[in-house]
């Protein structure tokens, strides 16, 4: 597969394109920014709603830790999708205009401010793009906080011969360190992740086996975001219907009738439940 | 032997090494999904402190126990050897030191294939006993030569683990101590008696009980009472 879908050159013909034109028009690229639809196609955009044409989800989560190595949590679980989507030739004005490492900001809960894990941002934006229920988001970003990662699914691949193949400029790439530990986060946020996960195991962030639970998790959340969007886009109907954090219903009942998002409360604060606190 | 060609049966040799010791890595892996059973003898309450042990079982091996006390972090036992077998037991030297009151234990095992087991959970209590035991007396007179009868009876309020050991001193009008006895353990809030051949002079004592609960609390008020001998 292409590992930049975009070249240079043809960035530079048709960005030349685009102020030429403007040039001609008279107008200035500031102006001509509102229309800027006209160039590209505004999502959401195709995807494969026949099984034969479909990803496989397990070849684009091998491929989800291979890029993890180069670019990161975030990219890794955006990119294979995209890569895979973009071969497409029917794609050419939509999947195949996304140059690689636009996600590249996701990685470390984005710039390393351990907000939003990566891998739930690069979830999120593919489901978008591509039109998926916002269920399949709300049950990707469950799926993150609440199972038990790195699943060491990826142990089976190895056990069945994979071996991860670096991606250039890399000349060597991390194997699969055979089932580690695993923790429930809790929490979509890559800090509490990744806090939780140095406390439990005693091992320091940056380091080889934080890595490697970190790619895995990458690997595991490309696995879950192709399967369900597969089965939604065989069938709309086939809309996840996960239940959200009991404590979201409990606090909001209790006390936060308006309280803002999705993720358990309890994975912040320490006092949910029922009856009234000071907070 | 050209220098390339070695390098080529070295890395073919890595490779093989590395390959075998995958396939010995994931041995099973592909096979098991049954994921390992965790119990724990944990009972209701416990005195002063929790000890409580985690028994992990699997087909194929354990390879870790987790357990995670009051929402605190989660703690990791990596078992070593691949037992089918294992236990851990909790408290840790990891855990904070619990407290008095009420905590909440979940415990969790992975095995080697990396089946993970559901979380369970369990509720206990860990009782503290602070309160100081209060201990009274009755004046009671013997003839000198007598089975001299003292009685007494030392209150613990809740929680107490229903005993003290009890200690009498008996006073002359001076204050000298004449007699110590050492009456044992005894039940608590329950009247109980000490007795004794007495052979003091005929005259008017003071008897006095001292009590140290099963939880170590000294008495916070001495009960005393007369001891007349005639």
């Amino acid at each position: 597969m292409s590992d930049n879908l975009m070249s240079r050159r043809k960035f530079l013909v048709s960005a030349g394109t685009v102020a030429a034109a403007a040039s001609i028009a008279g107008i200035g690229l500031a102006k001509a920014a509102p229309d800027a639809g006209a160039v590209g196609t505004m999502p959401p955009w195709p995807y494969p709603t026949e099984i034969a044409k479909q990803p496989d989800p397990e070849t684009l989560a091998r491929r989800a830790y291979e890029v993890y190595y180069s670019s990161g949590c975030a990219e890794a679980t955006w990119w294979p999708i995209v890569e895979f989507l973009a071969q497409d030739a029917a794609n050419a004005s939509t999947w195949a205009t996304l140059p690689r490492n636009v996600f590249k900001f996701g990685g470390g809960g984005v710039g390393g401010w351990g907000t939003l894990c990566g891998t739930c941002n690069g979830s999120a934006a593919i489901i978008a793009l591509c039109g998926g229920s916002g269920k399949i988001t709300d049950e990707i970003m469950q799926y993150y906080g609440e199972t038990p990662l790195p699943t060491n699914g990826i142990d089976k691949a190895v056990a069945a011969g994979w071996t991860p193949t670096p991606i250039a400029p890399a000349t060597s790439i991390a194997q699969p360190l055979p089932n580690v530990p695993t923790s429930t986060a809790h929490s979509q946020l890559c800090h509490s992740s990744i806090s939780q996960w140095t406390m439990m195991t005693g091992k320091a962030d940056g380091g080889v086996e934080q890595k490697d639970r970190c790619a895995k998790a990458c690997y595991d959340m490309v696995l879950k975001t192709t399967t369900l969007l597969n089965a939604y886009f065989l069938n709309k109907a086939d809309v996840p219907t996960g239940a959200l954090d009991p404590s979201i219903a409990t606090c909001q009942v209790a006390c936060h009738s308006s309280a803002k998002g999705k993720m358990a409360c309890d994975s912040c604060h320490d006092e949910t439940g029922a009856g009234p606190h000071d907070d | 032997m050209r220098k390339t060609h070695l390098m080529v049966l070295a890395m073919v040799a890595i490779t093989i090494v590395l390959a075998v010791g995958a396939v010995a890595a994931y041995a099973g892996i592909t096979t098991d999904s049954q994921k390992p059973e965790t119990t724990t003898n944990a009972v209701a309450s416990y005195w002063d402190a929790a000890a409580i042990t985690a028994t992990a079982t699997d087909n194929e091996g354990i390879a870790y126990i987790y357990h995670r006390i009051d929402g605190h972090a989660v703690r990791l036992e990596i078992v070593a050897g691949q037992p089918l077998s294992a236990q851990v037991n909790i408290p840790t030297a990891m855990d904070t030191p619990l407290a008095a009151g009420a905590h909440t234990l979940k415990y969790w095992a992975q095995d080697i294939n990396g089946n993970v087991e559901a979380q369970h959970t369990v509720e206990f209590e860990i009782v503290a006993d602070t309160v100081k035991p209060v201990t009274s007396a009755t004046s009671v007179s013997v003839r000198r030569g007598r089975t001299a009868t003292l009685k007494y009876k030392v209150a613990d309020a809740d929680p107490t683990k229903g005993t003290a050991t009890v200690k009498i001193k008996i006073k002359n009008r001076r204050g000298r101590t004449v007699k110590t006895i050492s009456a044992g353990v005894k039940n608590v809030n329950v009247n109980q008696t000490a007795k004794f051949r007495c052979r003091f002079a005929k005259g008017v004592y003071k008897y006095y009980v001292y009590a140290t609960d099963a939880s170590g609390n000294k008495q916070s008020k001495i009960g005393y009472a007369k001891l007349t001998v005639k």
